[in-house]
């Protein structure tokens, strides 16, 4: 988790991701932003988010992205 | 048929009452196939070679969507068997030599490896499918684009069908079975015209449900056909007529006519395009099946990115989730990404989102037309947003400025947007690229001032009394969005709603005389078509 947090802040070091819940419905998180992330993911767990999974749910807060993270390490 | 003719408003009227007058018991399963032979009417009174090409959207999406969902039933169902039984299955299904065939034939079970190469294979099969249905969809679309065959409504159907079996792909909701209601689904005639590129799943557990007569939702639906019929007839028809003198003779109206030109551009289209989608919705609402917005008050976006945020919602959702992210996160895109991140450093590792952005601009460019001026369009909006996007850093550096924070510098940066995407979408209103340019060098070189204010503003099609109503058109259409806005209701009218019935019908009674009044229609006249149907 405290990699993925670090993924985060290094993006917008303005945000506090432990709170946040509604990263894409407030717009905190543009798409660019998202494409940054999944390639950063990629890099540190060797994990390939799919185009499917790339859904406000998965991406709205830190610990529902680090849950995805999991389950597709699985 | 217009959505604004009289033959529609008596259309839809009929289809209203016929869909409340079934019973409560049959409702379920006849509303829908009232609506499909509505639709289909519809769309055959539009033309007998649209339905043709429409038939041809709707078969191969329903034959693919069943052969995907028949792969992904059979590994579901391979997998679930596995996990209950350790690695090998004692029924369910098994590869025999690359063919997937059901156990009952199968003459080996599975290891793990083969449960591997199983799903390799099932999914590569799927994937065939689906490319072969988006080539056969996308060809169809690519011809009537180069061709210029005037297919109503095409983009929009073939964006709709396509989101729908890439769903299916991706295992989100399992198919339509009934390829009547999937071609329902595909031909709804409110969406037919010009959207919005709804999804399946959004819209399927209403469009079937068997809804029940409710005042209030109908009532609605109603007021905001009204309301859009009133953006359409009073402010877009009418402001329309000096958009089409002033782009149609652009060595006359260069310089400051240029400016009026894509200011007046901006809100014809908005309120074409938007007062469409109104009807659109609001007839929806009245039959009880909520559709998806497509505007959010784009006028008041302080960048570009929240103004792709609010302007044509549904076709920028569509190009992200189907086109952008698919490109992005795909394997040969995160292998250029660490590539360039190892050899280029954190500059580097932006260059394959720079390229996705660039092809899904240029596609959304030519979605719009296979002309230079709407590619040219696609790749500034592409450009602009990267060089935002770069700049980014030093945005945040100066919003630290108190200053930033304050109204008169929102409104600045409003503005700013208004215009950037002024200049932008002039590409889109003038003839070709080099005419929008040279009309743009215009304003640096011949500004025209001493004309505009000698002759004025009566030579372009409109008199004082027309500019008069829409000045008038758009204080309420400002108001609406400024009671929006401060109230922070989701539509004016649940606002109205709770207001006194005098002043409820004071409110809908002016907007519909408005209409009936200062409406551009009549018989005679050609009330003319939606922008976006070109599309």
């Amino acid at each position: 988790m405290e990699q993925l947090l670090q993924i985060l802040i290094e993006l917008h070091p303005d945000i506090d991701f432990e709170k946040h819940t509604s990263l894409i419905d407030d717009a905190v998180l543009d798409s660019f932003d998202i494409i940054t992330i999944v390639g950063e993911i990629n890099d540190a767990f060797d994990v390939a988010i799919p185009a499917a999974q790339i859904v406000p749910d998965n991406f709205n807060s830190a610990a529902s992205l680090y849950k995805l993270i999991e389950s597709l390490e699985e | 048929m217009s959505f604004t003719s009289f033959e529609f408003m008596l259309f839809a009227g009929a289809v209203l009452v016929l869909y409340y007058v079934i019973p409560n018991k049959f409702k379920k399963s006849l509303q829908w196939k009232l609506l499909l032979i509505a639709s289909v009417f519809f769309y055959y009174m539009t033309g007998l070679t649209n339905l043709l090409y429409m038939s041809a959207t709707i078969v191969t999406t329903y034959l693919a969507a069943l052969m995907i969902n028949r792969l992904i039933n059979a590994q579901e169902k391979l997998v679930k068997d596995n996990v209950k039984q350790g690695i090998s299955p004692k029924d369910g299904l098994c590869s025999s030599g690359g063919r997937i065939l059901p156990l009952n034939k199968a003459k080996q079970n599975l290891t793990k490896e083969e449960l591997k190469a199983y799903k390799a294979k099932n999914k590569k099969k799927r994937f065939c499918i689906l490319t072969l249905c988006l080539l056969i969809n996308f060809g169809l679309l690519g011809i009537v684009k180069v061709t210029g065959l005037a297919i109503l409504g095409v983009s929009f159907y073939v964006f709709r069908s396509m989101s729908y079996i890439i769903d299916i792909n991706r295992g989100k909701f399992p198919c339509q079975r009934n390829p009547f209601k999937l071609a329902l689904f595909i031909s709804f005639f409110p969406l037919i015209m010009q959207g919005p590129i709804t999804r399946y799943d959004e819209t399927e557990p209403a469009l079937f449900a068997g809804n029940k007569f409710v005042v209030k939702k109908t009532a609605f639906g109603l007021q905001r056909v009204l309301w859009g019929v009133f953006k359409k007839l009073v402010i877009a028809d009418r402001l329309g007529v000096a958009v089409v003198t002033l782009c149609n003779n652009p060595e006359q109206y260069g310089g400051v006519y240029a400016l009026m030109a894509m200011c007046f551009y901006a809100v014809t289209l908005y309120a074409d395009f938007s007062g469409g989608i109104d009807i659109t919705i609001g007839i929806g609402e009245a039959l009880g099946i909520p559709i998806a917005e497509n505007f959010k008050s784009p006028f008041l976006s302080r960048n570009i990115f929240e103004y792709w945020r609010r302007w044509h919602i549904t076709m920028g959702r569509w190009f992200r989730e189907y086109l952008f992210y698919p490109l992005s996160v795909c394997k040969p895109m995160l292998k250029l990404s660490g590539f360039t991140r190892k050899r280029f450093g954190n500059v580097g590792k932006r260059i394959p989102v720079y390229i996705v952005t660039t092809v899904t601009w240029f596609s959304t460019g030519i979605w719009h037309g296979v002309s230079p001026n709407f590619i040219v369009w696609g790749l500034l909006n592409g450009v602009v947003i990267m060089i935002s996007q770069e700049l980014e850093p030093l945005y945040l550096r100066f919003n630290k400025f108190t200053f930033t924070k304050s109204f008169p510098y929102t409104c600045f940066r409003i503005f700013r947007t208004f215009w950037l995407m002024c200049f932008i979408r002039s590409y889109d209103c003038y003839a070709g690229v080099r005419t929008t340019v040279s009309v743009h060098l215009s304003i640096i070189t011949d500004f025209q001032l001493g004309k505009l204010l000698s002759d004025g503003v009566s030579e372009l099609g409109l008199n004082i009394s027309d500019y008069i109503v829409v000045g008038c058109g758009l204080a309420v259409l400002i108001t609406a969005c400024f009671i929006k806005h401060k109230t922070k209701c989701e539509h004016v009218r649940h606002w109205l709603s709770e207001k006194t019935m005098p002043l409820r019908f004071l409110v809908y009674g002016a907007l519909l005389f408005g209409v009936i009044i200062f409406g551009v229609y009549g018989f005679g006249f050609d009330a003319r078509g939606f922008l976006y149907t070109q599309f």
